[in-house]
């Protein structure tokens, strides 16, 4: 990590500081003091180093699309929001008392030689377990679902952090108020861990334990919120503001389906033609797929693959492109 | 939030500083300090050597673990408290092996050992990776395998332990091999308790200190 910290000086010789692999601590070049970001009882808020702007956004949904077989994206509206996440780290230590249900298979052996199961022998044995795990994890400091986000853990890995510009961000984009206080996020940060430290299978479960080495702190993360029209159909696509890749998509209303338009069409053509509706509508509804199939609209047949498989509201479940 | 200069309040020396470290140590001074929970300055951590019993062996590499020696008030347990340690020794260092730091500091508090504060010698001190608040709940975890045959499954979630206040030590070590043997009850812990903690060998400057062993002179 190169870059300046914007706007800091060394406290002992007025020179600039730079940033360091810990968000936290900042060096001086010149006299080489190390500088700590002391939150007191404030919380130290980062955000990832680079984000990326509205034109990098459109170009990750074009692609993503162009993937797809999907074209003729048009971007009617951008916004930039910083989403507040909690970042805990911690060891989580202590112990754990459990019931274990032990199975024991046993085969017999005949006279003959051959060896057949026998009925498997179940017992409980008491475990005694010292816990000492790592917790890290990122929790919602506002209703990052509506963005399509939980967690960012592993959207992280990957980024460098530096110290978070509240007043000026908020100038420029939608910054989240931070809605969860840190006391409830570290709860449920124990919470999440410990459900997970309990084996399988087990019964009787005591635990004690409890989080040391906590470190907190506030992590913004920008999203681009994208209205767009695909072929016509309004959508909107949130889009990972600091790795430019596409988190998910819905279509902004009701599309109504092309087979039922083609169906009504159909039928409305048959009673004007003086056949029965019913057989109109089934012989040109036959055409109509058939002129469809035979023109190979790659576009066409691309972006109902990918509203229905991505954007369609009765099929909204959350999708993750990065792969 | 402020932003704090990592130099000495006493000599005015930039303090060494690394990742994830709170407790800063003066190279020049030897004093140990960390930051105020205001965050207006740092405070200073008041530590002292522990004096060892025995003498390394020779070509062993001496080294001065830094130990949070923790009060537990065993008085107000009542007859459980008679079976637990008044004081209980949590390594500062290898807090990423937790389950080595947690069974040396287990070793540690049973051993019969009464360590005596290691006069006149002027052992480096080192910086702790573990702050006091942590040490306590480290404490906490220890002592509970402490007590007499485990305290009942329907306690363990909510017995208290009347932990006290954390004081930090530097506890003299020799480490050869992969044996890191203590030098005070002559307890050993893997060597992968202290791989990658940056621990200065004070085999030489403490020398002459250790003569003092020999001629009974300690």
């Amino acid at each position: 990590m190169s870059a300046l910290a914007e706007g800091l000086s060394c406290l002992r010789c007025g020179g600039q500081l730079r940033g360091a692999e810990d968000p936290q601590r900042l060096h001086c070049a010149y006299c080489e003091t190390s500088h700590l970001m002391v939150s007191g009882d404030d919380v130290a808020a980062f955000a990832p180093r680079r984000r990326i702007g509205r034109r990098r956004a459109h170009k990750a949904l074009s692609e993503t699309l162009k993937s797809h077989g999907v074209g003729g994206l048009s971007v009617e509206d951008a916004r930039l929001a910083w989403l507040p996440f909690w970042h805990v780290q911690a060891k989580l230590v202590g112990w754990q008392v459990y019931r274990q249900l032990i199975e024991q298979k046993r085969t017999t052996t005949t006279a003959e030689g051959a060896e057949i199961p026998s009925p498997t022998l179940r017992h409980e044995e008491r475990q005694e377990e010292l816990v000492a795990r790592d917790v890290d994890v990122t929790l919602p400091g506002c209703d990052a679902r509506e963005w399509g986000l939980v967690g960012i853990a592993d959207r992280l890995r990957a980024v460098d952090l530096r110290p978070f510009a509240h007043e000026r961000e908020a100038d420029r984009a939608l910054v989240c108020s931070v809605v969860v206080p840190r006391a409830a996020a570290l709860h449920q940060a124990e919470a999440m861990r410990i459900a997970g430290v309990a084996p399988r299978r087990a019964t009787h479960l005591k635990q004690r334990l409890s989080l040391a080495r906590v470190r907190t702190r506030l992590i913004y993360y920008p999203v681009w919120k994208l209205q767009v029209t695909v072929d016509g159909v309004p959508a909107e696509v949130d889009v990972d503001g600091a790795r430019a890749t596409v988190i998910r998509g819905s279509v902004t209303r009701d599309v109504p389906s092309r087979a039922v338009a083609w169906w009504a069409g159909a039928a409305s053509s048959g009673w004007l033609a003086g056949v029965h509706p019913a057989l109109g509508a089934l012989g040109l509804g036959a055409w109509c797929v058939d002129r469809l199939h035979r023109s190979g609209s790659a576009s066409r047949a691309g972006l109902g693959r990918w509203l229905s498989e991505e954007l369609a509201p009765v099929r909204s479940r959350r999708i993750d492109l990065d792969g | 939030m402020t932003l704090l200069a990592l130099a000495c309040p006493e000599c005015a020396t930039a303090l060494p500083d690394a990742e994830e470290r709170h407790l800063f140590v003066c190279g020049t001074c030897s004093r140990t300090w960390s930051p105020r929970l205001d965050g207006r300055g740092l405070m200073e951590i008041p530590r002292h050597p522990i004096a060892p019993t025995r003498r390394p062996e020779p070509g062993a590499r001496v080294v001065m673990i830094p130990v949070w020696n923790v009060t537990i008030h065993t008085d107000l347990l009542g007859g459980i408290g008679q079976s637990l340690p008044s004081r209980v020794r949590v390594p500062a260092v290898g807090v990423d092996r937790l389950q080595t730091l947690l069974q040396f500091a287990r070793n540690l508090s049973r051993a019969p050992v009464a360590p005596a504060r290691w006069e006149g010698v002027a052992a480096r001190a080192e910086n702790a990776e573990l702050a006091a608040e942590d040490a306590l709940v480290l404490a906490e975890t220890v002592v509970l395998r402490h007590l007499n045959h485990w305290p009942s499954d329907d306690q363990l979630p909510t017995l208290e332990i009347p932990v006290g206040g954390a004081h930090l030590v530097d506890w003299p070590c020799a480490v050869r091999g992969s044996e890191v043997i203590e030098l005070v009850g002559g307890l050993s812990v893997h060597r992968s308790l202290i791989d990658g903690v940056e621990l200065a060998d004070q085999a030489g400057t403490l020398d002459h200190a250790f003569s003092a062993i020999e001629s009974g002179s300690l």
